[in-house]
Parts: C-alpha cells; sequence; structure tokens
C-alpha cells in the first residue's frame, strides 16, 4: 500500500530549550516501491519515521502534517487505531536486535505477544506460522531458536528473528531504521539481500532509513536525501546518483570513496535547530549561497519529472555534474 | 554480593558472525545456576559467623562498660565486679569469644537475666510472630508502591506522577511510629473500624495449639476460622502502618526504573510491534524486575528495625519487641541473641532474593 | 516564549530552597532565643490534657507540660543532633569515599566488608549501642554515623569513580600530582555538590532516626524536650482521642523533613544546572 506524508513538523521540548527536529518533510512511497533516506546523523530521519507511526515520546509534538496509508491519516487517527496498523500492516525493523527484542522472554512467546496483538489464534498455530517465517528468513534450526532467548543468539541470526517478527503478518509496507548499522560489515549484505528479496517477491513496500549511500544505491528504487528536518532532494537512485541537483546531495555523493578519485569533505557543521527556521538550512555549508537563501525558505519543487529539489538555484543549469566536480 | 551481569536493554551489543548454536545455553544455564546455589550455600557459615561475631563485639569492646550500665552510676565497685563476673566479662577476650561461638553453634543463646529463660526458646516463641508481619507488610507495600510507581514511571513528568511524587515525599516525612499513632486514632478512637491495638488475638479467642508457631498458619490448621478473621482484622493496622514506611521506597525505585524503561529502544519496538499499552507496561516491568528485587533484599534490614517499633506500639508480641524490651532492660544474652537472628535473617534474604534474581534473568552469566 | 519557560523553572527551584532553608533557621532560632509562653521542662499539674485553646496553643500533656513551649524547645536539641550527626557522618564517609576510588585489593575489601555490614538491620544495632555504653547522647551521634556514613562513601565513591575517568583527572596524574594532592585538590571540588545535597537527606533521616531512639527513651534525659519522646508521651492518649500530644511534635518532624528534602532537591537541580 502506498504512504504519502506531507508537511510533516516535529518538535521536543528538552532543557535547552525548543527543537525543531523536523520542518515539513514530505515524500512518498508507492505501490512496491522500495524508498531510501538518507541523511547524517541528526538530520531528522528517525524522528521522521517515528512521527508517522506515533512512536514520539511524550516530550515531542507533531505540530502539523499528514501521512496517509492506505486512505487512512496516520497523524489524526487515534492511538488505540494507528496501534492495530503498526505491526500487522506496517512492519518494523529496528537497528540494534538485541537492543529491541526482550531480553528476559523466550523468542516464542514475543512472537505470540506479537501475533496475539493483531489477530486471534491459539499456540500452537502461532508456533507453525512463526517456524515457517523463521524458515524463510534463513535460520535453520528454528525449532531451537524459538524456544530460546535473544541473547544466544548472533547479531545476524537475531536480526533475522527481528526481519521474521516484522514480515509475520504479512504487512504491505515494511519500515526498517538503520537495519544493518549494528552489524557487522560481512553480515550486512546478507540481510539487506535478504529484507529486499523478500519484500519484492511479496510486491510490498518499503521504507529504509540509513546514513549509508551504498544501501540506497543497491537496494532502493528511489531516494529522499534529508537534511536539518526538511527534504532537500527526492528522485529515481539512477538519476539522483548520475547527476544530483541539489548542492548537499552533490556534496554527499562526493563524501562516497571512489576508486581513483579524492576523497571530498563537507566543511562546517548542522545549523542549531532552536527557533522556527528560516531560509535555506544549507546556506551556511553551501557553496552557492545567495541573499534569498537566508530569507526565503526554498519550497520542494518538481524540476523534471519525478525529481523534486528544494534549493532557490536554477538547479539543472547553476549546479555542477558530479563527474566535471 | 551481587553477581547480577546484566546487559542495560540499551546498550548496542556486539553483533558477532559466528553462528553459534543456540539452544545448548539452556541445560549448560541450569547446571551453572545450581552451582551459583551451591556457592551462596556454603556463604551461609561465613555469614552466620560475621554475625555471631559482631553481636559478640557489640558487647565486648563497645566503649562504656555493660555492668556500668545495667546497675547505674550510683553501683558500687564489689557489685560491679560481681556482675562482671557474671557476664563473664573478666575473662579474657579471645576465651570469651570462643565460648560464646561455641554456645552458640550448638543452639545454645545463653538464658536471660531476667527470665531465666534459654534465649533460644523465647526466640523460637518470638520470631514467627515477627515474620508474619514483615512479610504481609512486605507484600502490601509492594502491591502498592510498585503500582503507584509504574503509574508515576509511565506518565513521567504529567500530572499522575506528580501526584505520586507528592505522595511520596509526604510518607517519607512520616515516621513509622507516628504514622501508626494518628492511624490507630483515625480507625480506633474516631470510626472505630478496628479493636483496640492491643494484642494479635481477641479476649473471646482461644489461641490455637501450637504447631508450627505462626498464628495464622495454626489457626488454620486449627480451623478456627473466627479466630483467624479476628487475627487478620487486628493485623490491618500494624501491617499498613508497617506498609507504610515501605511504599515510597518502592515507589521511587519502580518510578526510576519503569520510567528509564519507557524511553529505551526496547519499549519502542514494542510499540512498533503494535502491542497494547498493557503488554507495553508489562515489558517495562519485566525490565524493572531486578532493580526491584534487589531493593527488596535491601528493604527489609529496615523493615526488621521499623517493625520493632511497630510491634511495640501495637502489643504485637514479636521478637522486635521482645528484643526492644531485651535491649532497654540490658539484658545481654538477649540482645545478642536478637541482633544474630535479625542479622543471619536479613542475611538470609539478600541471599534467596540473589538467587531469585539469578533463576529469572536467563542473561546472567553464573558463577 | 522559550526562554520565559527557561528563567521560571530555575526560580521555582530557589522558592523551594528558600522557603525550605528560612523555615528551619527560623524553628531553630526560636528554640534558642524566643521567650516560650510556659517553662518547656516545668510542668502545671493542673492543667493536664487540655485542649489546644488560646492558653495552650498545641494544648498540654498528661502531665501538664506545655506542648506548644516544648515543641518548640525540642527543635534546639533534635535538629543539632540530627545535623550534627549527619556532619560527622560526612566527614567520616566522604573521607573514606575518596579513598575507595583509589584501585587496588584496600578498596574491594571495604566495599564488601560495607556490603554484609549493611545487610545488617541498622537502626535495632544502633539502638543496641546507644544502650549498652549507657544511653549518652555522643552516642546517638555515633549511631547516626554508622547508618549515614555509608552512605556518603558509597556516593562519593560512585561519583568520585565516575570522575576519575575524566581527562583532567588523568592529566594531573600523568604530569606527576601526588595521590593525595589528585584527591583532595581535584575530586573533592567536583564531589562537594553532591554531598551537600546528600548532606541535607541525611540530616532528614538522622532526624528519624534521633526521633525512633527517644521514642524509645533512648537517649533522652527527662524532663528534657525531645519530638520523639513528645510522641512516645501522647501514643497513650491516641486510643483515648487526645490526639494534639503526640500530632504537633509529630508535625514539626514532619515539616522538617519535608523543608529538608526541598532543599536537597533544589540543590540538586540547582547544581546540576550550574555545572552543565
Amino acid at each position: 500500500m502506498s504512504l504519502h506524508v506531507r508537511d510533516i513538523e516535529t518538535r521536543f521540548r528538552t532543557t535547552a530549550g525548543e527543537v525543531h527536529a523536523v520542518n515539513g518533510v514530505s515524500f512518498d512511497v508507492g505501490d512496491g516501491e522500495l524508498v531510501g533516506i538518507v541523511g547524517e546523523s541528526g538530520s531528522g530521519k528517525s524522528v521522521t519515521i517515528n512521527s508517522i507511526l506515533g512512536l514520539i515520546r511524550t516530550s515531542g509534538t507533531i505540530t502539523s502534517g499528514t501521512a496517509t496509508f492506505g486512505g487512512r491519516d496516520l497523524i489524526a487517527m487515534r492511538s488505540r487505531d494507528l496501534r492495530k496498523i503498526r505491526g500487522a500492516e506496517i512492519g518494523f525493523i529496528a537497528q540494534n536486535p538485541f537492543g529491541a527484542l526482550n531480553p528476559v522472554l523466550r523468542l516464542s512467546r514475543q512472537f505470540e505477544n506479537v501475533v496475539r496483538a493483531h489477530r486471534r489464534l491459539d499456540r500452537k498455530e502461532i508456533r507453525r506460522q512463526a517456524l515457517a517465517m523463521l524458515g524463510h528468513v534463513g535460520i535453520h534450526q528454528p525449532e531451537r531458536v524459538l524456544d530460546g532467548y535473544a541473547h544466544e543468539l548472533s547479531g545476524g541470526m537475531a536480526q533475522r528473528v527481528v526481519i521474521a517478527l516484522a514480515l509475520m503478518l504479512d504487512p504491505t509496507l515494511v519500515v526498517a531504521d538503520e537495519p544493518t548499522t549494528a552489524l557487522d560489515v560481512t553480515v550486512q549484505k546478507q540481510i539487506l539481500d535478504l529484507i529486499s528479496t523478500l519484500v519484492r517477491e511479496r510486491e510490498r513496500s518499503m521504507l529504509i532509513i540509513t546514513h549509508d549511500l551504498g544501501v540506497v544505491a543497491n537496494y532502493c528504487d528511489r531516494v529522499v536525501v534529508m537534511y536539518c528536518g526538511r527534504v532537500m532532494e527526492d528522485g529515481p537512485v539512477r538519476e539522483v546518483f548520475r547527476r544530483p541537483y541539489h548542492p548537499y546531495a552533490l556534496a554527499l555523493l562526493r563524501s562516497v570513496p571512489r576508486a581513483g578519485q579524492a576523497l571530498q569533505t563537507l566543511g562546517g557543521r548542522l545549523p542549531k535547530l532552536n527557533a522556527q527556521p528560516v531560509g535555506c538550512l544549507f546556506r551556511d555549508r553551501c557553496p552557492y549561497r545567495m541573499d534569498v537563501c537566508d530569507r526565503v525558505t526554498p519550497p520542494l519543487r518538481e524540476v523534471s519529472p519525478g525529481r523534486k529539489v528544494s534549493c532557490h538555484l536554477d538547479v539543472e543549469q547553476e549546479v555542477p555534474t558530479l563527474v566535471a566536480g | 554480593m551481587s553477581t547480577t551481569n546484566t546487559e542495560a536493554g540499551d546498550a548496542p551489543s556486539p553483533a558477532s558472525t559466528e553462528l553459534m548454536a543456540p539452544a545448548v545455553g539452556a541445560p549448560r544455564r541450569r547446571r551453572a545456576f545450581w552451582g551459583l546455589v551451591a556457592k551462596r550455600l556454603a556463604f551461609i557459615p561465613l555469614a552466620l559467623f560475621a554475625v555471631i561475631t559482631i553481636s559478640f563485639l557489640l558487647v565486648s569492646i563497645m566503649p562504656g562498660d555493660p555492668a556500668l550500665a545495667i546497675l547505674g552510676s550510683t553501683a558500687n565497685e564489689q557489685e560491679v565486679a560481681t556482675v562482671r563476673s557474671q557476664l563473664g566479662l573478666d575473662r579474657p577476650l579471645a576465651e570469651r569469644y570462643v565460648t560464646y561461638v561455641g554456645g552458640v553453634l550448638q543452639g545454645d543463646f545463653g538464658r536471660s537475666f531476667f527470665t531465666g529463660q534459654p534465649i533460644r526458646d523465647e526466640i523460637v516463641k518470638y520470631l514467627p510472630a515477627s515474620i508474619e508481619l514483615v512479610v504481609m507488610a512486605i507484600l502490601l507495600a509492594a502491591l502498592v508502591g510498585i503500582s503507584i510507581g509504574t503509574l508515576a514511571g509511565y506518565c513521567r513528568g504529567r500530572a499522575p506522577d506528580k501526584a505520586v511524587r507528592v505522595v511520596i515525599a509526604g510518607l517519607e516525612a512520616i515516621p513509622g511510629f507516628l504514622a501508626g499513632l494518628l492511624l490507630i486514632f483515625a480507625f480506633f478512637y474516631l470510626w472505630r473500624l478496628v479493636p483496640s491495638p492491643t494484642g494479635r488475638l481477641g479476649i473471646v479467642n482461644i489461641y490455637p495449639p501450637t504447631v508450627t508457631h505462626f498464628l495464622l498458619i495454626d489457626l488454620i490448621l486449627a480451623g478456627d476460622w473466627n479466630g483467624l478473621r479476628s487475627t487478620l482484622h487486628r493485623s490491618m493496622l500494624p501491617v499498613l502502618t508497617l506498609a507504610l514506611a515501605a511504599i515510597p521506597l518502592f515507589a521511587k525505585i519502580t518510578r526510576t526504573t519503569v520510567g528509564g524503561a519507557m524511553g529505551s529502544k526496547q519499549i519502542q519496538y514494542a510499540r512498533a510491534c503494535g502491542l497494547s499499552e498493557w503488554r507495553v507496561v508489562q515489558y517495562a516491568l519485566l525490565q524493572a524486575r531486578t532493580p526491584i528485587l534487589t531493593y527488596t533484599a535491601m528493604l527489609f534490614g529496615a523493615m526488621v528495625g521499623g517493625s520493632a517499633i511497630i510491634e511495640t506500639i501495637f502489643s504485637w508480641q514479636g521478637l522486635g519487641q521482645w528484643g526492644l524490651k531485651a535491649i532497654v532492660a540490658l539484658d545481654i544474652p538477649a540482645i545478642q541473641g536478637f541482633v544474630i537472628v535479625t542479622g543471619f535473617c536479613t542475611m538470609l534474604v539478600y541471599l534467596v532474593l540473589d538467587l531469585v534474581v539469578a533463576a529469572l534473568d536467563p542473561r546472567i552469566q553464573h558463577g | 516564549m522559550a526562554s520565559l519557560l527557561l528563567s521560571a523553572a530555575p526560580m521555582r527551584r530557589h522558592v523551594g530552597l528558600v522557603a525550605g532553608a528560612l523555615f528551619l533557621a527560623a524553628l531553630l532560632l526560636a528554640s534558642w532565643f524566643l521567650p516560650l509562653p510556659y517553662d518547656p521542662i516545668r510542668p502545671d499539674a493542673t492543667a493536664t490534657l487540655q485542649p489546644p485553646s488560646a492558653q495552650h496553643w498545641f494544648g498540654t500533656d498528661s502531665v501538664g507540660f506545655d506542648v506548644f513551649s516544648r515543641t518548640i524547645a525540642a527543635a534546639g536539641r533534635d535538629l543539632p543532633i540530627a545535623f550534627g550527626g549527619a556532619l560527622a557522618a560526612a566527614l567520616i564517609g566522604v573521607f573514606l569515599g575518596l579513598l575507595a576510588t583509589t584501585k587496588g585489593r584496600g578498596s574491594a575489601l571495604l566495599m564488601r566488608s560495607l556490603d554484609a555490614f549493611q545487610a545488617f538491620p541498622l537502626l535495632v544495632l544502633a539502638i543496641a549501642i546507644v544502650t549498652l555504653t549507657g544511653n549518652r547522647l555522643e552516642m546517638v551521634m555515633f549511631a547516626i554515623i554508622i547508618i549515614e556514613a555509608p552512605r556518603f562513601l558509597r556516593l562519593v565513591r560512585a561519583e568520585g569513580l565516575a570522575i576519575r575517568e575524566a581527562r583532567f583527572i588523568e592529566a594531573a596524574e600523568v604530569i606527576g600530582a601526588k595521590p593525595l594532592r589528585v584527591l583532595l585538590v581535584h575530586l573533592l571540588p567536583n564531589v562537594s555538590g553532591v554531598i551537600a545535597v546528600q548532606l541535607s537527606i541525611a540530616t532528614a533521616s538522622s532526624l528519624m532516626v534521633v526521633a525512633a531512639l527517644s521514642f524509645l527513651g533512648i537517649g533522652v534525659s527527662p524532663p528534657d524536650p525531645s519530638w520523639g519522646a513528645m510522641i512516645q508521651a501522647g501514643a497513650r492518649q491516641m486510643t483515648g482521642g487526645q490526639w494534639w500530644v503526640a500530632l504537633f511534635p509529630g508535625l514539626a518532624i514532619f515539616l522538617v523533613v519535608v523543608c529538608l528534602n526541598l532543599v536537597a532537591d533544589a540543590l540538586d537541580v540547582i547544581l546540576e544546572r550550574s555545572s552543565r
């Protein structure tokens, strides 16, 4: 099922004042599409996802925006109804399986708890389905895993269990928050291959949050580049990677190590987000800064079919291409 | 003493590639647990020894002369010397120590100066009543304290949390004996809801034949339901009084741990899976379980001290009341027996809860 | 808007600190200098168990003591003992706690024996010690030290160990500062905040200990007033409905403990904030 996010704003109250973590984020996840959200840490990726899923804690509030999923607005929905969608229609894959799984409950119990939160099934049936699902995610001894605890597993296996839990109720959208960051490099590819294969063969949609451009390049159809709680660029992966329009996306791609090319780094740091931000948030680090960038927030506009950029520049003319840079 | 070696729910565990055979852990874990039990049981004699020594030193190397304390400052030297030799204080320290430890290990705590009864018989008679009081009070305090602590931790920073914090601050500032008196005034004098705060059984009730020395159990064994009702009725105020002192402690530790758990990745994931809020709170309490149990053990020592005063107020006829009487009367063998028993009981509780924590948490590495 | 909220929060904390401290100071000064309506240690046998009235604000007890005069006068005894005991416990606990931050077998042994010691019902031990040593007032202080010093020790050790991890201690050790100098010059000032907070908490809990002991008639010499002893005197009256004898001294304990905890909370927030 498709997800349409429009103008989400989320703020947090902290001891150091208000923090505007997400400042009007919009993007779409089409049917059967795999979308990656990339950005540095602190760019508001996770907060955006948590806002959509209703997982913002008490210190934070969503001040505006809609997230339409299958014709229903998740933001406006009562928390009781949203709970029924989470886990059943939207599966969630956490970053660190050991932080996410309950350490003191047998995994069989955790499968039961998740299934019973949404369906009336007896224990035997849940066990049968869980064993089948564990088999699908490539666990060889599902019986033993199911009767054990999370800490008895290796990182890769634990993440496979989390994937099995996410897919247990056959959700139409899978959300994965940095699904491989906590894992060894050697396991990362296996896990990503597994997730994308499972999602694609079931023709489901998926949203991956990552700071790793390689993950986006290899597994996603479309990419959403975020910076300081705003979308900077949004477009098909092939096109954006070949010819980024936004100066930030350009800088981000240049910071990826490539054979035979000098690595370029991005100077400066993230601006503080204590007040309602005005103007372009990237301007302090942008080599093409203009007067208008200080005063006017650039809207996310469509520059060519399927490609959106929030920049005051005439990006097709004024931003250099990746290779030439 | 503590062997809990748990990872915090949030701590990123090193994820490794090797495919560890998963469930072989189970039998090995069980064996390791019984190993821990054996190790802890081996610790008991050591604890007992330490307790006896402290109780011995209490009388022997404290500044001041117990004989003088017993007789008062008007006593002449002759009298002091007599009492000192009665107490055995005229013999060398090492000799007295060996004699005393030898006696206690054979179950001989000496005889009371005043009643002449063997201390051991008195302990057997009075200890069960105290255990009944403390156990009932701890259960009540845990029930109430964990409930309001969970509410506060779940609603951290919002109105219910603030209300619970006011209750905690208020209860913490009331000495237990004062709370007992205020409850007596309200429930006995004003509202006549409970019988007079004297003893455990009404005058019309007959004490059941002594089987276990635990009055509640003996009443059940005797099938005396009227007596049981009367005893429970009379237990209400003392149990409530003692529980009031422990409620803020349970509430505080629960509020902190549940509040912390609510912000953890584990709870966020549980919510992301669509678990109901009841289930989410249950997960948070599972995380809070170990600190609460560890804390209960620490609380137990304080409860034993507190119960001595509460027993006195309500004439509970327990070990605490007996011990306080002995202390005020300077009945030294009784004081020593009292210190040994209370100290040893507290250590036993520590030990048992340590084992419970180990048995409940699958992650703890035993040994 | 945000800045307004920010400045308002610590202001509220200061109110707690000032109100708490003022009440305690006023109570103490009153007990020392205020002319009391009646002699706190001379009873009026013609006026026993009078309910609160214009003559006797808090009523009188069964012997004829004026409860108000005794409640105020008792502050001059109970508060200094509680504070003195807490201070002595702080000195000993902080000293041992700082030593325990050093690595080594000695410090581990100290913590193990502390575990065993604190497993004891310390109030019972305290009562036994005070009685066996002849019921003297200074032994009440000793009892408080036994109960409170381990808490200071643990606190200072935990804080000290955390600070030791910090760079500047390492730097001081690298340039060759003597261990004692590191403890006193670098560690102590950095734990002084938590010590101040704990001192306030410890005074409150010492007051409860003092009250419990004097409730049992331990460490008091009648007819000197003490809140615990006054509550004991009123205990028998509770079943007869003469609530005032025990209630007012009890209220005094309650208010003092609340004030001390208020001060501790306020100090905690203020020190925490200024250090960040």
